[in-house]
């Protein structure tokens, strides 16, 4: 098959998941992994050698899977195509639904519902705070991980700014290097 | 705010952290010098962003489309697009620096420090939900449906519906 149309198949694919993958990350990297393991273009472990590589990337790390993923298929087309192809249903979905969200919000009748939908919006970033602490906890060792976080945490508070605290956070990892690598990422173990 | 502004706030909220929520403390910080109500404008796109499909992270060109309309919302989309394209570069270095301590402990630290800045605004962001009884009980429900799996646009719409009933 030509580059060409292997670009064309990667947009496609892509395309329905972004326009479909409802349910968060989660289930777009389901939708993702089933598509990989489908296609045939990784197996299982260069799925999960991508994904992990793509947790230690900053930003959006599903972004980062698919820049991955389009590159092994067909260079940097497959990056260009799977990247549009995600994008673009995800992102004209989320445009239109904010655009709704503006237009209801000027009802008085809408403010307790949205007041409300505001509230649960709430309770899932804490919840993904949480995930996020019991993934990276898991990792390594609990006291340890669990003061560093709680150090980081009061810097923060005290500081108040969180640019600071973070480039304060790479520059201590990297002066003392035993105090953190206390496991080694899952890839080399 | 300018397009450039937004473009620097969005891109620099992505290249410090990780993951989907992670851009939330940095991106707290970098607009609340633009009078904004930040606050509302992170919920807001928080709710958006998990009502539509693909990454959680997508809630950025929410927040673009809130603070500028539809050339915000590209602005956005460019500013995350940027951050995930240092994967090749970490692709390339993975063999040699991966198995490196300090570089172990780097990014070790770096994770830590951000999910603790994270929790404590997560926290922030929970407390100015909480309004009243009613939307404080529906944060702590909202926390529990997301950790028990619920689907996010369902719980979504049992909170509007809730909030229709008892309006």
């Amino acid at each position: 098959m030509s580059r060409r149309r292997e670009a064309v198949g990667v947009f496609t694919d892509f395309f329905v998941i972004g326009a479909t993958a409802f349910g968060g990350g989660s289930a777009t990297l389901v939708a993702i992994q089933r598509l990989c393991l489908k296609r045939g273009w990784l197996d299982k472990q260069e799925f999960l050698d991508a994904l992990v590589l793509s947790r230690v990337t900053p930003g959006i790390s599903i972004l980062a899977q698919v820049y991955l993923i389009g590159r092994h298929v067909c260079g940097w087309r497959g990056v260009v195509a799977g990247t549009l192809g995600l994008m673009l249903p995800a992102g004209a979905i989320t445009v239109a639904l904010a655009r709704g969200y503006t237009l209801i919000s000027g009802d008085p009748a809408a403010a307790t519902p949205i007041a409300c939908v505001i509230a649960a919006a709430a309770g899932f970033a804490v919840a993904m705070s949480l995930l996020l602490l019991r993934d990276t906890v898991a990792t390594g060792r609990l006291v340890r991980s669990l003061a560093g976080v709680a150090t980081y945490a009061l810097a923060y508070h005290v500081i108040g700014n969180p640019v600071a605290v973070l480039g304060s956070a790479l520059v201590v990892g990297f002066a003392v290097p035993r105090l953190f690598a206390d496991r080694l990422p899952p890839y080399e173990q | 705010m300018s397009s450039e502004q937004l473009f620097v706030a969005l891109l620099l909220s992505g290249l410090l952290t990780f993951g989907g929520l992670g851009s939330i403390p940095v991106l707290q910080d970098q607009l609340s010098g633009a009078h904004l109500p930040v606050n509302d404008v992170i919920l807001n796109s928080i709710a958006v962003g998990y009502i539509a499909p693909g990454p959680n992270g997508l809630y950025l060109i929410a927040i673009g489309y809130f603070i500028d309309g539809v050339r915000g919302s590209l602005v956005a989309t460019a500013a995350s697009l940027v951050p995930p394209l240092l994967v090749f570069v970490l692709a390339a270095l993975k063999a040699r620096l991966f198995h490196l301590p300090p570089f172990q402990a780097g990014l070790r630290s770096l994770s830590l420090a951000v999910i603790g800045i994270l929790l404590s605004s997560t926290a922030t962001l929970a407390a100015h939900a909480s309004t009243s009884l009613l939307t404080a009980a529906l944060v702590v429900l909202g926390a529990i449906a997301l950790l028990t799996r619920v689907p996010p646009a369902l719980a979504m719409l049992i909170a509007a519906g809730v909030g229709l009933v008892l309006r």
